[in-house]
């Protein structure tokens, strides 16, 4: 099923979220979000209005982030969610708190991931596992509690500590088995890794604005 | 006049915030921070109420953090929440991270700003900004530890060690830029008594380091 690059922006979020990102660097997403039209722009939280404002009208949706990581506390964690969906953000992403996971705090995840999904209830909410820091045994278990917890989709990891393998996407598939969405990210760079990871289940990609461009034109030339 | 170890420990913010730490380091943490009375306790945020818990009854205070992301890309109002919770929770002193995004765009004013808000939450409380020298240029350093006395803060603090270790040219220009005005904390891959003493040397008054490392440097204090 090798889509084209107009039917693979609709799934890849197209991300520019470097600490050190500009406003002109959001610009330059904007300008490309809406001339490829990707299904998601995903910026820095502190330009989200900036990007809402600029896609308004387009379908383009704006990521929301509900966490800025995974050991953020639970009440900042709704907070935030809470703050983008009045935003408008369309889409919300939290991180598993691992360090939760690896302490066997498993109602902990579920109690957490229920309350934003709550807050998130007319959004696509996904959660991210960050499979560079969890053996396979892990990942199936955390794709267990997440799916408990009521996510739409789960996300393999940012790419900042490590690129996601198609080992890692296969280990999710089996674990969910088609009970809810994967999202692959990190070190996603070739149309032939999303082939490969689409083959598996995944629905959903998370790449760098630079490499999705690329990616994009490969689609459209092989 | 070289500092032992004892005294050493008051001004150190012992740090365990990896993510993959679990639930029994976080008690380790607290278990070494009495031994050893730190000034205070860095740990994960998600077991915040747990180490305030912990170290109830004795002077250690618990770090709480106004905003995790890598450079601080987190909104302003989320940024004062979280100070806000944290104060309420029992968190001694608030650290949040400079805006660099905001800092490489030029937007100063809204970084004033945002340091001013944190600060207003916190008028009785310690509060650091992390600038994470290491992505900046000696004059963004100067130009952030400006941006960050102009808000109120109290301390400006080097790295968090994410991205390299804090040099000792980092806190040199930290040090001429506030000149004394505010505190200086020093963290990012600092291991030994040697680089604490050449930081106390030039001005820094508050170190963060890692738990394991600051065990070790505590006892090189006691035995130069």
């Amino acid at each position: 099923m090798a889509l084209n690059g107009k039917e693979l922006a609709k799934i890849v979020d197209a991300t520019v979220i470097n600490p050190d990102a500009t406003v002109a660097d959001m610009e330059y997403l904007i300008e490309k979000a809406k001339e490829y039209h990707f299904g998601v722009a995903v910026g820095l939280q502190c330009y989200n209005q900036m990007l809402i404002d600029a896609l308004q009208g387009t379908g383009i949706k704006v990521l929301g982030a509900g966490g800025m990581s995974g050991v953020t506390p639970l009440d900042t964690k709704l907070y935030m969610a809470k703050a983008c969906v009045e935003q408008g953000c369309g889409e919300i992403e939290s991180f598993l708190n691992v360090s939760y996971l690896k302490s066997g705090m498993y109602d902990e995840i579920v109690k957490e991931t229920r309350a934003i999904r709550e807050i998130a209830k007319d959004q696509v909410y996904k959660v991210i596992l960050e499979t560079p820091l969890l053996n396979d045994e892990e990942i199936a278990t955390a794709c267990e509690v997440l799916i408990d917890g009521g996510v739409d989709f789960v996300k393999t990891g940012t790419g900042t500590l490590g690129a996601t393998d198609i080992h890692t996407i296969e280990v999710m598939a089996k674990a969910v088995k088609g009970r809810v969405g994967m999202k692959a990210s990190g070190g996603i760079r070739t149309i032939e890794t999303v082939d490969a990871m689409m083959e598996l289940g995944v629905t959903r990609f998370g790449i760098g604005l630079k490499s999705a461009l690329k990616v994009l034109e490969a689609a459209d030339n092989r | 006049m070289p500092i032992n170890g004892k005294d050493l420990a008051r001004i150190v913010d012992a740090t365990n915030i990896k993510i993959t730490a679990t639930k029994a380091d976080m008690e380790r943490l607290i278990a070494e921070g009495i031994k050893h009375n730190f000034g205070m306790l860095v740990g994960l945020p998600c077991f915040g109420p747990m180490l305030i818990e912990g170290v109830k009854g004795y002077d250690i205070k618990v770090h709480g953090a106004a905003g995790l992301r890598d450079g601080g890309g987190d909104r302003w109002e989320v940024k004062v929440e979280q100070a806000k919770s944290k104060l309420a929770m029992g968190c001694g002193e608030i650290e949040s991270r400079l805006n660099l995004g905001y800092l490489k765009s030029g937007l100063y004013d809204e970084i004033v700003h945002e340091v001013r808000a944190i600060k207003d939450v916190c008028p009785n409380n310690i509060y650091k900004v992390l600038l994470e020298v290491t992505q900046m240029t000696d004059e963004e350093i100067r130009i952030a530890c400006e941006l960050c006395m102009d808000g109120g803060a109290d301390f400006v603090k080097s790295a968090s060690g994410e991205y390299g270790p804090t040099t000792l040219h980092h806190v040199e220009v930290m040090s001429s830029a506030v000149k004394g005005r505010i505190g200086i904390k020093a963290s990012g891959g600092i291991r030994s008594i040697q680089t604490v003493d050449q930081m106390m040397e030039i001005g820094a008054t508050r170190f963060g380091i890692g738990l394991d490392s600051a065990l070790k440097i505590l006892e090189e204090a006691d035995n130069r």
